[in-house]
């Protein structure tokens, strides 16, 4: 009855138990930790020029962390590599990728998180005061796929009906945003990695789009001026990126 | 960590495994079963999936083989996962033969089996580190170890005249099992389990201790 008592007092329950189980603070029977079996790559230096220095997360949604601080691991991951390619599933579409410290893409489909609400009439998000539309609901995202850990620069897979084709973009706030090693040649970097270690499930592959938003203030101000420069928005000038790629890149 | 008196880890243990179980009482799409059957059955003390995104699976019967023309077969669970008949996901783990060890292993395929009207599912795992670890598709495994064909059919159990076989590939293994893992997740997570919402309905901001939770982080 205390238990269950506890139970319903969320903030009560997490904080006896982070207090008093710092080892559960890790999932039973954890597994190893990414990379396994995997062919040899690139090293560690290299793979912080190629995709950004690994970081934590900016933050966790109030849902990405269960009661006792663990973070659920989407059970739709795939950790993509040469030796073993990740499957995309044009059902699943969207898709929120991290390279992690091992050069490897981790990719979790958007899919209803069990810690996570439905919002009927929509919510603002409290990290960015951002609206989101009626019937959203949370989902597992780049922290499901990385499971909190650190992780290099991240973004969205989008599956566009009109060109069939898979849209490789920056937007990650969790790993991506404000930090300054997340530039446009590392998108380029990491979108010819995905397109290597990927079965794109019959699409082909389109826009690789960098997101200024998910950049640094002053990247933002210099891609500004660029010829290349679109809007989501085009009519409020909203969601600025610019196109680097498109299509197979070399 | 041994700077804790022993009361309170005890404590810590049943209360870590208290909070799933009791979740599970009400559950609402799926009504899952008492706390004995969630831990001898679908084995809740043991998360579905690795950071390495390769799945636990608990061997619960071998099912041989010769270990030289084809690599020994066994079946197993996947934790907390649960179909539309109430059953956990069953997998045919390859190079695996100990009942009760728990194995991580890789989706390959998912197989099928529909015979008097009611369709029976085994998702192929192949631990990396195990003989078969190199293989990334059904087709290429079986194509190289034609013999497995039959014992993947075997792993079934007895077999009528009008039962018949399907075999998808490692795009449909991956959302067979999220999808049964999901359902089991969201059906042990109650939503009076979940953090609370703000007075306004909006999700209130959130400290984890992993995360920068910088104020350079959010645009405010």
């Amino acid at each position: 009855m205390i238990l269950r008592q506890t139970f319903h007092r969320p903030a009560l329950a997490a904080v006896l138990g982070l207090c008093l189980i710092p080892a559960q603070a890790q999932p039973p029977a954890a597994g190893p930790t990414r990379p396994s079996g995997q062919a040899p790559g690139p090293a560690a230096g290299d793979l912080d020029t190629l995709y950004g220095f690994p970081v934590k997360p900016a933050y966790l949604k109030y849902y990405e962390a269960d009661l006792l601080g663990r973070v659920p691991i989407s059970p739709y991951l795939q950790v993509a590599s040469r030796a073993f390619p990740a499957c995309l599933d044009l059902a699943l579409a969207p898709y929120d990728w991290v390279i992690d410290a091992g050069g490897n893409v981790a990719v979790v489909p958007e899919t209803p998180h069990p810690w996570g609400h439905a919002f009927p009439k929509g919510y603002t998000r409290p990290e960015d005061r951002s609206w989101h539309k009626p019937g959203t609901v949370d989902s597992y995202g780049h922290a499901g796929a990385m499971g909190g850990q650190p992780g290099r620069i991240g973004g969205e897979l989008l599956y566009e009906e009109e060109t069939r084709t898979w849209a490789i973009s920056n937007k990650s706030a969790h790993y991506s945003r404000k930090n300054p090693d997340r530039t446009p040649d590392q998108l380029v970097n990491a979108a010819r990695l995905i397109q290597q270690v990927m079965d794109p499930d019959g699409a082909g592959w389109g826009d690789v789009r960098y997101l200024l938003g998910y950049g640094t203030p002053g990247l933002k101000s210099k891609l500004e001026q660029d010829p290349r420069l679109e809007y989501q928005n085009p009519a409020k000038k909203a969601g600025a990126y610019v196109v680097l790629k498109t299509g197979v890149i070399q | 960590m041994s700077a804790l008196p022993r009361p309170a880890l005890h404590l810590a243990f049943l209360l870590c495994l208290s909070l799933p179980v009791a979740a599970a009482q009400t559950a609402n799409a799926i009504h899952l079963p008492g706390q004995a059957v969630l831990e001898s059955k679908f084995l809740v003390a043991t998360y579905a999936m690795n950071p390495d995104a390769t799945l636990n699976v608990v061997i619960d019967q071998p099912l041989g083989g010769s270990g030289k023309t084809a690599p020994f077969l066994a079946l197993g669970r996947i934790p907390r996962s649960i179909l539309a008949n109430g059953e956990p996901v069953t997998a045919i783990v390859l190079g695996a033969t100990d009942p009760g060890a728990t194995l991580r292993g890789r989706a390959l395929g998912l197989l099928t089996r529909t015979q008097d009207g009611r369709t029976e599912y085994r998702v192929v795992l192949a631990p990396p580190d195990g003989p078969c670890g190199r293989y990334t598709t059904l087709d290429q495994l079986e194509k190289e170890i034609p013999a497995l064909r039959t014992g993947f059919r075997l792993a079934f159990g007895p077999t009528t005249g009008t039962a018949s076989f399907t075999q998808q590939g490692r795009k449909d293994a991956v959302r067979f099992v999220g999808d049964a893992v999901t359902a089991f997740e969201s059906a042990l997570v109650q939503e009076a389990d979940k953090r609370t919402l703000g007075q306004d309905g909006n999700p209130m901001l959130y400290r984890w201790p992993g995360a920068r939770n910088a104020a350079d982080s959010r645009d405010e």
